[in-house]
């Protein structure tokens, strides 16, 4: 629990540095958030939040209400945050309440209680639905490392900064994961 | 050797790209943290190592692909713009702010005067002398009081010097009411009391101490001086007394009988510099309007020292209210 928030407290100041960094270097985009980059924030990312969340968590109430809750703090700190920031800002705090939620109330097992239809854009659904599979076999830091990357694209820098880990640890931690989704592939290849 | 990254900070070994290793690219290259000349490298060897292709594909198909899933509860997180009322500071407003201001506080200055006037202007509406000279009477070096509290009206000496005169209660109540107890040695003393003047205050000067609070009254001659207090109590200040009107509020009498109503100056107060007068003051704690008046009654007796008779004077008292 300590070594959590500490490394909370790590990531919050490596953010505050880097924010403080970008800011200084780029005078003209140093402003903090108003109404309009919030509402621009609801507008663009809520639905990769939701995402984010859903995949997380594997249910949608929980993600529902992790998106509002991080949504609200949003609001509520938006005095205080670099507009340009904001995203970076937001999927720290939902990663931060899905860890806090996930850890209250243990749910260390990935529930295999997806939405019945998630549509994709490969157009390869039968993949799609491995690749589900092979996801709820990774723990619970993977899992998050893998979405982060790809489904929001963040870099492993970036990544570093919101889950609090290192750069080091992040991409040992994204490796191991696709090289267990791999295997996960290889075992079902008669999927393949 | 060490080197950073192309994209990101992490420090790996130089581009050497082998079987050993081009797990760890393929991954990088797949994630896009390699720059430019990096993914050239990588998909150079894949080129050359064909056997390797199928690896990186099934790492490729480890890619997860964001599928259309869409938060139905925005509506839930917008927030409305805020808008302030903004209320311009017009340059009229604001003089007519200041003009406003301004004429309120002249106005309050001006009221302040006026009040300070008013008291002054009061003292010669609520005091009435009236003299009435009886030339008949002869000149003596004794002054004489006949007042009401004495029922015997008998004339009682005075003494020039009181040594002991306590004006111990202030209670103005009502219009024209005023009450006064007075404790004097010559006045509470019976009829009959023999107390001689111990000192004789003849051509003494006008003394008025510097602080307003205290003046002193000083007879300039020796006149006979019956006083008639219509009012049952009333105090009556002899000649000479020294008032504290910082300690003794009080309805006040002054008596002074060589006023020839002739001086120069002060003409607010001429109606009642007649000869003989007898000014009636409202002390009240530490007013200097009051004491200023009483100063300027005493001051205006310097210089018109006359041996007259005996003069009888009816005084009236009103009330003296501010």
């Amino acid at each position: 629990m300590h070594k959590n928030n500490f490394k909370r407290i790590k990531v919050s100041f490596v953010t505050f540095w880097s924010d403080n960094r970008i800011t200084k270097d780029e005078n003209n985009r140093d402003r903090l958030m108003t109404v309009e980059d919030y509402n621009d924030c609801v507008k663009n990312y809520a639905d990769g939040l939701f995402r984010f969340m859903l995949k997380s968590t594997r249910q949608v109430e929980d993600a529902r209400d992790l998106v509002q809750s991080s949504f609200e703090k949003l609001w509520i700190h938006r005095s205080e945050i670099n507009a340009l920031k904001s995203k970076s800002y937001l999927f720290t705090i939902a990663y931060h309440k899905m860890i806090d939620l996930n850890r209250k109330n243990s749910r260390l097992e990935f529930r295999e209680t997806l939405p019945d239809k998630l549509e994709t854009r490969t157009g390869q659904p039968r993949l799609k639905d491995v690749l589900e599979k092979a996801l709820g076999r990774l723990n619970e830091r993977q899992r998050s490392l893998v979405l982060l990357k790809d489904y929001e694209g963040y870099s492993y820098e970036e990544i570093a900064e919101i889950t609090g880990l290192n750069n080091t640890q992040v991409k040992v931690t994204l490796h191991r994961a696709r090289l267990q989704l791999k295997e996960w592939l290889v075992s079902v290849e008669n999927v393949l | 050797m060490a080197r950073e990254c192309g994209k990101c900070t992490l420090k790996k070994e130089d581009m050497d790209i082998n079987r050993n290793n081009c797990e760890t690219y393929f991954l990088l290259y797949l994630d896009k943290e390699l720059n430019n000349t990096e993914q050239v490298e990588v998909e150079n060897f894949l080129k050359e190592h064909t056997d390797l292709q199928k690896e990186f594909s099934l790492l490729q198909l480890t890619k997860m692909w964001p599928g259309e899933i869409v938060f139905d509860q925005k509506e839930l997180l917008y927030h409305k713009e805020e808008k302030r009322r903004v209320i311009p500071m017009y340059w009229t407003r604001i003089a007519a702010a200041l003009v406003l201001f301004l004429a309120g506080t002249l106005f309050m200055i001006s009221l302040l005067r006026s009040n300070q006037t008013d008291i002054s202007g009061k003292k010669q509406s609520v005091v009435s002398v009236e003299t009435k000279k009886d030339h008949l009477n002869p000149v003596t070096t004794e002054k004489s009081v006949q007042s009401d509290l004495n029922p015997n009206t008998e004339k009682i000496p005075v003494q020039a010097k009181i040594n002991q005169t306590h004006i111990r209660e202030t209670a103005i109540n009502g219009n024209h009411n005023a009450q006064t107890t007075v404790t004097n040695s010559a006045m509470s003393s019976a009829p009959g009391a023999k107390q001689r003047p111990t000192a004789d205050y003849v051509g003494q000067p006008i003394q008025s101490s510097p602080d307003d609070d205290l003046v002193t009254l000083a007879p300039k001659s020796n006149t006979n001086v019956e006083l008639q207090a219509r009012f049952t109590k009333s105090a009556v200040v002899a000649p000479g007394r020294l008032l504290d009107a910082s300690k003794t509020p009080a309805l006040a009498i002054a008596l002074d009988n060589n006023n020839s109503g002739s001086d120069v100056g002060n003409g607010d107060m001429a109606d009642i510099q007649t000869d003989n007068s007898i000014s009636v003051i409202a002390l009240n704690d530490r007013n200097k309007g009051i004491t200023s008046f009483f100063k300027k009654l005493t001051q205006r007796r310097s210089g018109n020292e006359t041996a007259e008779n005996t003069k009888k004077l009816r005084v009236s008292v009103f009330q003296f209210s501010y």
